[in-house]
């Protein structure tokens, strides 16, 4: 996921997810672990796999959730950071995102 | 003789005059008897027919032989009628959405009187609000399941929304514990990487493609007058090996009728789909002008029963819209089914095509609108009402036709029914010769189709019969 300015965060190679009707399972090998999201960051990350555009990704969960647009781009900055801790996702470029 | 006697259809009341929905017609020098709300089909000597009436007629239970076993089981067997749909919106048929009305193709036949491009784009705040609202109603019916069905113009053309809409929806309908399916009727014109998205999260792709490059390239360029083959069928083959279900749609002209076998093979050796849709052309003055016919209807039936053929050796159905035998009904389309199509302005219509089409032709489809603020979709008891009535009202045109149950008088907006009885047009010949020819295939009377189809005069015969009621309780 990138914008002019901002991280390019990856899926790991390890991860492997499975889209159920109201959750995302994600399965890390390397380490091994399972994750369950549900809710906004279920969507957050279905529509992360499939486009990986930051702009686009704000704008859905500002709709999707009632935010502000600032609102929207900290909340996803604040699930990317977890995951990225999490290790299921990881930052491929520096940037000011933070 | 030979007969089925599947039903066709339950839970509808009775038909007025059970006698008016038991046809015969000549097939190849025999009779075709066709019962379809009694779900019966036969094919008898013309003797053995005119027995059939005399006891009908009669309530003559006690005729030996065949002819006593079908009379019986057509006069103690209820017709069963397919009604309009009543009541509150409760069941909606899909959520409909029209992301644009723009397209990236320049189809030679196309009349869409919608720009290619510069038109709008759905707000994501008005579909957040049309999902919101069709969710509600199936979460208050009780509906545990739903569809939403992408239109166009070409919907891909504003991915944004589709791509918003399904992740939106999916999840909203998971928290709730409704499982939603999606759908799309493309024309595949886009990326593979956009291909492998729509395999993944949709469960039906109707993908119009008309014909090997030749034809394709000729009756659907893009927009930029490029040709389209190459993308498209690279789609269809990415749709083709998902998870989705893959419907492949062909307009047929007349340039392009004689090659519908070859396409069969290319289809059957080349894609998996569950479906081959073959539509006639409708021709319109803009057709003609751009150079587009649309095909003898007695070649576009022998044509296609030879498609059908090659595709059926594969396990693919072959269907075109007006002669769908699996059930009876009285619209062939979402008209009349409660489907609630939303166009990117907000309205809510019971038909996807534009407004004016529908305006210039006196009807109103209109149901409502979306309320973006409240999250809801305001439908018009009136309006939903008046839509359902539209398609259950009497055409004059199909009184006396063995089709009526299964084509229910094809387009409200563009196939005008409201004329004397049995003064078939093109796609009235095409569609009665195709679902003579589904029937007895369905007999397994090969001899006598093929018979039906390829003897000009046999043909003919059954293409114009006039009055197809086999006994008939008034002059239609």
């Amino acid at each position: 996921m990138s914008r002019r300015g901002w991280s390019v965060y990856t899926v790991g190679e390890t991860v492997r997810w499975v889209v159920d009707d109201d959750r995302v399972i994600i399965v890390d090998g390397a380490v091994p672990a399972a994750h369950v999201l549900q809710g906004r960051e279920a969507l957050i990350w279905r529509v992360l796999t499939s486009s990986r555009d930051f702009r686009k990704l704000a704008e859905f969960l500002e709709v999707a959730a009632d935010l502000t647009e600032p609102a929207a781009e900290q909340e996803l900055r604040a699930v990317l950071g977890r995951w990225t801790q999490l290790g299921i996702a990881s930052c491929a470029t520096g940037g000011p995102d933070g | 003789m030979r007969s089925t006697g599947t039903r066709a259809a339950s839970k509808m009341p009775a038909v007025p005059d059970a006698r008016d929905s038991i046809f015969c017609l000549p097939a190849g020098g025999v009779s075709l008897v066709y019962a379809p709300l009694h779900g019966l089909a036969a094919v008898m000597r013309n003797a053995a027919a005119e027995r059939l009436a005399a006891a009908l007629r009669e309530n003559d239970r006690l005729v030996p032989g065949p002819v006593g076993t079908i009379a019986t089981h057509l006069l103690d067997t209820a017709a069963e009628m397919p009604q309009a749909r009543s009541g509150p919106l409760s069941e909606p048929l899909f959520l409909g959405v029209v992301p644009t009305r723009g397209c990236n193709m320049a189809c030679g036949y196309c009349d869409f009187a919608a720009p290619k491009s510069g038109g709008p784009t759905m707000d994501l705040h008005l579909a957040r609000a049309a999902v919101e609202g069709y969710l509600m109603l199936l979460d208050r019916g009780g509906r545990r399941h739903g569809a939403v069905h992408f239109f166009g113009g070409e919907p891909f053309r504003a991915p944004d929304v589709v791509e918003f809409i399904v992740e939106f929806a999916a999840q909203r309908a998971g928290d709730l514990g409704i499982v939603l399916d999606f759908e799309a009727s493309t024309n595949g014109l886009f990326s593979s990487a956009r291909a492998e998205w729509v395999a993944d999260r949709f469960s039906t792709i109707v993908l119009s493609l008309d014909g090997p490059a030749r034809v394709q390239d000729r009756q659907r360029p893009a927009l930029n007058d490029r040709p389209t083959f190459s993308v498209v069928a690279r789609t269809a083959k990415i749709l083709s090996d998902g998870p989705a279900e893959l419907i492949v749609r062909s307009c047929v002209t007349a340039a392009s009728v004689d090659l519908l076998p070859e396409w069969a093979t290319w289809i059957s050796r080349e894609l998996r789909p569950s479906t081959v849709c073959f539509e006639s052309l409708t021709g319109s003055a803009s057709t003609v002008a751009a150079g587009f016919l649309p095909p003898d209807p007695y070649r576009f039936a022998q044509q296609f029963a030879q498609a059908a053929l090659i595709l059926d050796r594969h396990g693919i159905a072959t269907v075109q819209s007006t002669s769908d035998l699996r059930d009876c009904r009285i619209s062939a389309c979402p008209v009349g089914q409660d489907a609630l199509i939303v166009s990117p302005d907000g309205a809510v219509d019971a038909c996807y095509l534009l407004e004016k089409e529908w305006r210039d032709q006196g009807l109103d489809l209109r149901l409502g609108l979306v309320n973006v603020a409240a999250r809801s979709l305001e439908i018009e008891d009136e309006a939903l009402e008046r839509t359902r009535q539209l398609a259950a009202r009497h055409k004059p045109l199909c009184a006396s036709c063995f089709c009526q149950y299964h084509c229910a008088g094809g387009c409200h907006v563009h196939h005008d029914t409201n004329r004397p009885a049995a003064a078939y047009d093109d796609m009235c010949v095409a569609t009665r010769l195709i679902t003579a020819d589904k029937v007895l295939r369905r007999l397994r009377l090969t001899a006598v189709a093929d018979r039906t189809l390829t003897d000009p005069v046999a043909a003919r015969s059954l293409a114009r019969h006039a009055d197809d009621r086999l006994i008939a309780s008034e002059v239609p």
